[in-house]
């Protein structure tokens, strides 16, 4: 009874305020709101709050993976605070994948505000904006960074670190988890995310795994599931990187490279495979370890060796019959 | 020059960006400037207008995403902020009005909340001035994307955009008098097959818009079951030889990238959003490849507007 009067309390007091909002949008009320508004955001900005960090991409490959890390990282050290991001974008550069870097971006709850620069007299603008405040005790906390390509001790790092929460939007959290449960009902489930060249790994775990429910995500995926075997591709479902993302955690397990997948399986703290995915493996390739709920292959990997590590990892975590 | 896209009044709709886009590189090309700053705003607490009020704090994310790739396609776009946060948005529009920078909609439309987001008229009036217009291109960074596809999935075919609106099987049903009849497009495209095997038909919209049927057609790709999305198939609108399809963003797209195009079922009650009298052929900035139809689609229909329009192929 008293939940159900302060439930009933708070909704109102929502509905006021979003109603006293809506007045503020007449004119010439929406001047002076917006000119209160700023006033407290450049006050805000004096007393160093909310940080702003800006980066510039020097590397377009891997972007959405690497912003996932940088995001993840960000929030757990400003403790779930809010903060503004901006990239600075290298101009004439084709990035067919700025897409999916809004789409990460967005997922941050703790991101306000995202902005995208392709010059650097927009960027510095930008900077002085909010630095403008220079000067006043505590000072805008303005960090700036080169976004350079990750490197294995980054991402060892991102795979033992506390992690922020994604906040996926629900119509994407409900198109996945459905979709799963009329694909696989209550069965042990387990996103793949490999590519052609994993053909002979895919076959052999799956056929280990005869009762569970393999689910091949990528835009070559169909090639990755033989007539008859217990894998179905679904990288021509058409699914945003939200329905993606949402669609690996609901999963009860990953295997995959190491991209922006992996990074939404080891957040929601999914069993893992990853492959490969390290920039620098040549001069120091990831022994395969075991980090609690992850393993970690470089490539290349030697098929009868990693056959059994994965299969023998995956089944610690399948249900037991 | 400076964007605002404020979504507490302004619909989420891709033909109204691209119009708004439009509009931006108007305002940009009156003013001599060269460079674009676009601000979209949304406040997370009540996301859209009181026309939209199926888009809640719940899925705007979604929206937004799906839409993000429309605010790309200027080409003298410089940045682009998302902001959800009324006084650093405030902050931002403030030094630009003490600058001085030209504005669309202007400072006082704004607070007014008012926005012309569907009418040409502004548009019709530059063009009469000037006998051009500042066209919009595929959005940024995706270009060079749309070359390799050509050359890769359509191998010097003669490439046709194609969008059938169909807003029945959309996320978000609305206007549906403005679907078309797929049965009618489909025996278009097979009738097509048989006389042109040279012309492939990349068939745009959302995943769910698409009917089954059009995965069994030999001359057809489906760009979203490729794994790609919006940024990509504006991207292909902008490069392809020919745009057909229904009243509809994807239409927008074509009609302000300057391609040849046959857009058709467009509403009569648009008409004078457009500045031109109902079963006008061409918009008045359209040229002579780029025709409008006002009836509902049939098959015999659909063959003859192609046939008129497809000379109109740009220089490879």
């Amino acid at each position: 009874m008293t939940a159900t009067v302060r439930l009933r309390t708070s909704e109102a007091w929502r509905s006021l305020q979003v109603r006293a909002t809506r007045a503020l949008d007449a004119f010439p009320l929406s001047l002076a709101s917006a000119l209160v508004a700023a006033a407290r955001r450049r006050r805000q900005l004096a007393r160093g709050t909310p940080p702003l960090w800006l980066a510039k991409v020097m590397e377009l490959d891997g972007l959405p993976c690497r912003l996932m890390m940088s995001l993840d990282r960000i929030g757990v050290d400003l403790e779930g605070r809010r903060f503004d991001v901006g990239l600075q974008l290298p101009a004439d550069v084709p990035c067919p994948g700025l897409d999916d870097v809004f789409s990460v971006l967005v997922t941050s709850p703790s991101v306000r505000s995202i902005g995208f620069s392709w010059s650097d007299a927009s960027a510095d603008e930008d900077l002085r904006l909010m630095r403008g405040a220079r000067g006043v005790a505590g000072g805008p906390a303005v960090t700036q960074e080169r976004l350079t390509p990750t490197t294995a001790h980054d991402r060892s790092r991102f795979l033992v670190r506390r992690h922020t929460t994604m906040a996926l939007p629900a119509p994407a959290e409900r198109e996945a988890r459905t979709l799963l449960k009329r694909l696989a009902g209550g069965r042990h489930t387990i996103c793949l995310n490999l590519d052609a060249a994993d053909g002979s790994l895919v076959d052999s775990v799956a056929s280990a795994f005869p009762d569970a429910r393999f689910f091949a995500l990528g835009r070559s995926s169909f090639g990755l599931a033989p007539d008859g075997a217990n894998i179905v591709a679904i990288g021509e479902f058409g699914f945003s990187l939200h329905e993606r993302l949402a669609f690996v955690q609901a999963a009860d397990a990953y295997v995959g490279v190491f991209d922006e997948h992996a990074c939404a399986a080891v957040a929601a703290a999914r069993p893992c495979v990853l492959l490969g995915g390290v920039d620098d493996e040549r001069a120091r390739p990831p022994a395969p370890s075991d980090r609690g709920g992850v393993v970690w292959l470089s490539r290349p990997y030697d098929l009868p060796t990693a056959t059994p590590l994965v299969a023998g990892f995956l089944r610690r975590f399948a249900p037991r019959p | 020059m400076v964007g605002i896209y404020d979504f507490s009044y302004a619909p989420y709709a891709l033909g109204d960006a691209l119009t708004w886009t439009m509009n931006v590189n108007i305002g940009a090309a009156d003013a001599g400037v060269e460079t674009v700053d676009q601000y979209l705003v949304i406040d997370p607490s009540r996301p859209a207008s009181r026309y939209q009020p199926f888009i809640d704090e719940h899925n705007y994310v979604s929206v937004i995403d799906r839409l993000f790739p429309a605010f790309l396609c200027s080409p003298w776009l410089r940045s682009l902020k998302l902001i959800r946060d009324a006084r650093t948005f405030n902050l931002f529009l403030l030094r630009d009005v003490m600058r001085r920078r030209p504005m669309w909609p202007s400072l006082w439309s704004h607070l007014r909340r008012r926005l012309d987001f569907i009418s040409h008229r502004r548009i019709n009036r530059f063009y009469d001035r000037n006998g051009t217009l500042p066209w919009l291109t595929a959005p940024r960074g995706y270009g060079a994307w749309a070359d390799d596809f050509r050359r890769t999935h359509c191998q010097g075919r003669f490439v046709v955009a194609l969008h059938v609106r169909q807003g029945a099987w959309s996320l978000a049903p609305a206007s549906l008098h403005r679907d078309s009849p797929w049965p009618e497009w489909q025996a278009f495209i097979e009738e097509i097959g048989r006389r042109h095997p040279d012309v492939v038909f990349l068939m745009l919209g959302g995943y769910a818009e698409c009917d089954r049927e059009a995965y069994r057609l030999p001359n057809v790709l489906i760009p979203r079951t490729m794994g790609f999305g919006l940024g990509h198939e504006l991207a292909l609108v902008d490069h392809a030889d020919l745009f057909m399809g229904s009243s509809s963003g994807f239409a927008t797209m074509a009609t302000f990238c300057n391609i040849p195009y046959a857009i058709t079922n467009i509403e009569h009650r648009f008409a004078p959003y457009a500045g031109v009298p109902t079963g006008a052929r061409h918009y008045p900035f359209g040229g002579e490849h780029q025709i409008l139809s006002w009836e509902t689609e049939t098959r015999k229909l659909l063959l003859d507007l192609f046939e008129q329009v497809r000379p109109g192929r740009r220089a490879a």
